[in-house]
């Protein structure tokens, strides 16, 4: 364990400008996890005594001024993180009726890549061992952790539960370089039973808690399932905001057909995370080589919005467009998952301006702080304050919008249509939704994506049929046209 | 509220993509990315031409005599505008009530597809524009599609499009 220089901060997992009010709610915050009677392993208990002696000192304001000073001021500058936005609009124009406004909000880290600096990555898989994943799907699942296990550093540690009806652990967290230990466990899974997904959740967070911080590893949960879960998705999800709390990202692999991909969509954008449709072993394969690489550039984890809009200003839509391509929550805090070194984050925010009365001349569309873990600082705990504002004027200034935003969106777009014809499709609306799959159909031709562009006029049709989605085609239309936003960065300037 | 030129759905100000259809509601200026060829033209014009009062920043102060030509790219021919303040461009064809101001029909304006009434160029001291005026073929800006009946404001080398007749903007 760590006795860095500000290891009583990193404990209670807070800032070093944190209020004394904030420290008191993190103290308690932490004592509830690591209480004894909540877990009695003496690793814990140990955790729990050394919470103690941090908030004595950081609660007493003279002994926190003393321990403040003992840190060294190079560990006190800010982090090496540009936060840059384009607005749409750079001088909204006075009216007297809503409208909209957007902003490209980009995230990077201005240092050079240091991966020897990174520490190690706890990736905890999550299997479901269901009856539905008998052959072809669990020998994929195998196979590519074992794939997985080959290309990890030799510290980055595995650890793997299986659920059906009940979780089991199977792997304890193992560093990758036991590659034969690992396997043996791997092969040992058998498949059998439900889906329950919660009670793999449940085994994977508290077994990744403790690991977390007693070894300064980033923790991922990678949920692998093939089906339903059934009355256990809300404790599902609210779980899922729990581990984003504790620093832990969960992304999903959904296999075939038969998942719930709003299910999984909504557990992995509260945690941070990212869903993928997996379709053949090589998908499967690709995403956990591309997964398990990305593990290794992590410069800081669990990013968190926490902002609040002026003047009546309402945040309608987010997207994460560049990093994991993902929805976002509009709950604030707004989970964000991890920031890569070398790799640019950019979110879509779409917001709704109320009429605008004469006093106003600027607005902050959004003021705040974002929020990070950087597990490679000896601080590891900070908020970067940031605000997007814009003018207000009386003249309506021709429209020039910056191209990065505009190719964004206009990807955007072509999601967004999908979201919304489901949405119709949910409140009855089907011929509606049907001329919007052909609408997208035809923006999907025109950008050359012949084959994504048939699917969707087929399920046009069928939609017209059978008045409902085909599971299938469905979810090839939501991650393929959710794909499209994968292509080519446009031009940095 | 704004209306999608494509399925006229309303849409809120300040929309880029129309919530109905996807149609894309903004005209892009992607003139500042844009690299022209330099063409024997531009070295005489590089000569002269002092900083561009470009129009439309506030601080440029508003210049008394504004000289603009077009030249039609094709077959190099410059045509004034100067002294008025809205030319309309198009082609004159018999028994046609509104004639434009510049009849393009030499530069086989019926071949490359211009419209009687093609599109307008407004020139105030402040800024000089272009409207598409509802022809057949569109007009383009730099290779982008404008949308018709609405302002577009023109910069000195940019190249307009009436279907496939193209002619480059000289102000000075």
């Amino acid at each position: 364990m760590g006795t860095g220089a500000a290891e009583y901060y990193n404990l209670l997992k807070v800032p070093l400008d944190a209020t004394a009010e904030e420290i008191r709610a993190a103290y308690f915050a932490a004592t509830r996890t690591y209480h004894p009677d909540v877990n009695p392993s003496p690793e814990v208990r140990q955790m729990f005594i050394r919470v103690q002696e941090a908030y004595e000192v950081l609660s007493n304001p003279q002994r926190r001024a003393t321990y403040d000073a003992s840190i060294p001021s190079d560990q006190r500058q800010l982090p090496p993180i540009a936060i840059d936005w384009l607005l749409s609009r750079r001088v909204l124009p006075r009216l007297t009726e809503p409208q909209l406004v957007y902003v490209l909000l980009d995230l990077r880290v201005t240092v050079p890549s240091d991966p020897s600096k990174a520490p190690p990555a706890h990736i905890c898989l999550v299997v479901d061992r269901s009856t539905s994943m008998r052959g072809e799907r669990i020998e994929m699942v195998k196979q590519s952790i074992a794939h997985l296990v080959r290309h990890l550093r030799p510290n980055d540690l595995i650890s793997l539960i299986t659920f059906g009806d009940r979780a089991e652990v199977i792997l304890h967290a193992t560093p990758a370089q036991h590659q034969i230990d690992i396997l043996h466990h791997v092969n040992q899974i058998q498949v059998g039973g439900g889906t329950e997904i919660l009670h793999g959740l449940e085994t994977a967070i508290n077994l990744s808690r403790y690991a977390n911080h007693a070894n300064n590893t980033s923790t991922q949960i990678w949920l692998i399932t093939d089906g339903h879960t059934y009355g256990d998705e809300q404790a599902s999800i609210e779980l899922a905001a729990t581990s984003r709390r504790e620093g832990i990202v969960i992304n999903a692999f959904g296999i075939g057909e038969d998942w719930n991909d709003d299910f999984l969509d909504a557990l992995t954008s509260i945690a941070g995370g990212t869903t993928h449709y997996v379709r053949s072993p090589e998908d499967l394969h690709m995403y956990f080589e591309r997964k398990g690489r990305s593990t290794r550039q992590i410069f800081a984890r669990g990013l968190e919005l926490h902002c609040v809009s002026e003047g009546g200003v309402n945040l309608r839509y987010a997207f994460k467009v560049a990093g994991d391509i993902a929805p976002l929550s509009l709950e604030i805090p707004i989970p964000l998952g991890d920031l890569y070194s070398g790799e640019k984050m950019s979110v879509v925010l779409e917001f709704l301006v109320p009429p605008l009365s004469r006093e106003i001349t600027g607005l902050n569309l959004l003021r705040g702080k974002l929020v990070m873990e950087i597990p490679s600082f000896e601080v590891r705990y900070w908020r970067l304050p940031f605000a997007v504002s814009c003018e207000v004027g009386e003249e309506v200034e021709p429209m020039v919008v910056p191209d990065a935003l505009l190719q964004a969106l206009s990807r955007l777009t072509l999601y967004r249509m999908q979201e919304k014809a489901r949405q119709e499709i949910a409140s009855g609306e089907v011929s509606r939704a049907a001329r919007r799959l052909q609408y997208l159909a035809t923006h999907l031709l025109a950008k050359g994506e012949r084959s994504l562009a048939r699917t969707v006029l087929l399920e046009a049709e069928h939609l017209q049929r059978t008045h409902q989605l085909s599971g299938e085609r469905g979810k090839q239309i939501k991650y393929g046209t959710r794909s499209l936003l994968m292509l080519p960065e446009p031009r940095k300037d | 509220m704004i209306t999608c030129p494509n399925c006229h759905h309303q849409e809120l100000p300040g929309a880029l993509f129309c919530s109905e259809c996807g149609a894309q509601l903004v005209v892009v200026d992607r003139s500042a990315t844009q690299t022209l060829d330099m063409i024997q033209s531009d070295y005489f014009e590089r000569k002269r031409s002092k900083p561009l009062p470009l129009l439309a920043e506030e601080n440029a102060t508003p210049v008394a005599v504004l000289s603009v030509a077009l030249r039609v790219i094709d077959s190099d021919e410059v045509i004034h505008l100067s002294g008025r303040s809205e030319v309309t461009l198009g082609r004159v064809v018999e028994g046609q009530p509104i004639l434009p101001d510049i009849d393009l029909t030499p530069y086989e304006a019926y071949a490359h597809g211009v419209s009687r009434l093609h599109a307008a160029i407004k020139i105030t001291p402040q800024r000089i524009s272009i409207m598409d005026l509802g022809s057949s073929n569109g007009t383009r800006v730099n290779g982008q599609k404008i949308v018709p009946h609405v302002d577009y404001p023109l910069k000195h080398h940019d190249v307009i499009a009436l279907g496939k007749l193209k002619i480059q903007v000289i102000i000075q």
